[in-house]
């Protein structure tokens, strides 16, 4: 069974300068997951990028929450587009060998 | 090294206010911010000249001096020394993104009008920038998991390749990129895998398809092949009987699914057959007298 790291949510604000009720209200938009152990509130290793790039987005770009969650799902799309563009340009450059 | 408008990069006039200065940063910022342009290295350069940018316009110290020299900001070193000012830039720490930019990321102009490489630092932690690297690998190569050593800026790094990557296909190896800086967590390794075409083998997806001559003997009475497939020989039996252009599907003989350990897609064999060539006066007499029996 793999094993995953967590950090916990107040190490990761003190390091961020960060409020925990931001990353609360992240999780109540349900744009991240938290993990409770103990009466304690951990991210997982594999989360972390995802919850430090929203912690940039409203930070750096004074972006609100309902912006940060517009622009994750738009994020997503644009991702999902590239694999298609990505598969499609192998499609065609199977026909064109 | 050329002479940076900055204040073209912010898009804004000369006599622009502080207010009017941050408004811009901010506009552009929210549109060239890294966070919101994944791997594209034109936004992510701009992006670092931007935050120059506002690193001189937004300090009046570093814009007076910026627009004392101008063009000529060459000469503001030795004319500093001349006034044995000694003045050294305040350690303010405008700089407010904390996105993929690094230390030395300013540019030459930068650094030699104001030193170093930035001048000024604030103690906020600061991620380390991306680094993008293309990867060039055979069909072959990627059929099967292995280990490569890449050269990222001069140093080695060993990664391993799952099998099953496609063409075009990125992968990010987190805490590769640049160090952070004040502690700041790295930067990390976006790879995009080039995939050679192969002579032999097409793929589409988790299919393979290649094309397998078959003698007209053969695929008239039927009889066993051996065909070549990315993970060895096998034989195959060819039904009598065959025509040109058959095709046939070997189930879990095809590419191996990306991180699916044991999961491989299909191979596709369309099989020509070849019409034998320089006939004896016999083998044509033979086939005259097998025309003549089916007419």
């Amino acid at each position: 069974m793999k094993t995953e790291q967590l950090i916990q949510v107040d190490t990761f604000c003190v390091w961020h300068n960060i409020e925990f009720s931001f990353i609360k209200t992240l999780h109540e938009y349900g744009l991240i997951e938290i993990t409770t152990k103990e009466d304690k509130a951990f991210i997982s290793e594999s989360n972390l990028q995802h919850v430090e790039k929203l912690v940039r987005l409203h930070n750096d770009l004074q972006i609100n929450l309902e912006g940060v969650e517009v622009i994750t799902y738009l994020l997503e799309q644009l991702k999902a587009q590239h694999e298609e563009i990505t598969r499609l340009q192998n499609r065609i450059r199977f026909y064109e060998t | 090294m050329e002479f940076i408008d900055y204040y073209e990069i912010l898009g804004i006039k000369k006599t622009a206010t502080e207010a009017e200065i941050k408004k811009a940063y901010r506009k552009l910022a929210r549109k060239l911010h890294p966070d919101l342009n994944p791997n594209d290295k034109e936004a992510n350069k701009k992006f670092q000249q931007l935050n120059e940018a506002n690193e001189v316009l937004s300090d009046p110290e570093k814009r007076k001096k910026y627009d004392q020299y101008g063009k000529d900001w060459q000469h503001s070193e030795q004319f500093e020394k001349a006034q044995q000012s000694g003045r050294r830039s305040g350690n303010t720490g405008s700089r407010e993104f904390s996105g993929d930019f690094g230390g030395d990321e300013f540019s030459d102009f930068f650094s030699s009008m104001f030193g170093g490489s930035g001048g000024k630092r604030s103690q906020t932690k600061f991620r380390g920038q991306d680094y993008n690297s293309e990867l060039r690998l055979s069909l072959r190569d990627a059929n099967t998991t292995h280990q490569q050593t890449l050269n990222i800026n001069g140093k080695n790094v060993r990664i391993t390749i799952p099998a099953g990557v496609e063409n075009g296909q990125v992968i990010k190896l987190n805490g590769y990129g640049a160090p952070g800086i004040n502690g700041g967590p790295n930067g990390d390794l976006y790879i995009t895998f080039s995939i050679a075409n192969d002579p032999r083998f097409k793929r589409s997806g988790n299919d393979l398809y290649i094309n397998e001559d078959l003698g007209l003997y053969t695929a008239v009475l039927g009889g066993e092949i051996m065909v070549e497939t990315l993970g060895g020989k096998i034989k195959l039996k060819i039904n009598p009987e065959t025509q040109n252009g058959t095709k046939t599907r070997l189930k879990g003989k095809g590419f191996p699914v990306y991180k699916k350990e044991g999961e491989y897609g299909d191979l596709y064999i369309t099989y020509t057959v070849k019409i034998p060539a320089n006939l004896t006066e016999k083998q044509k007499a033979l086939f005259k007298e097998l025309a003549s029996s089916t007419a």
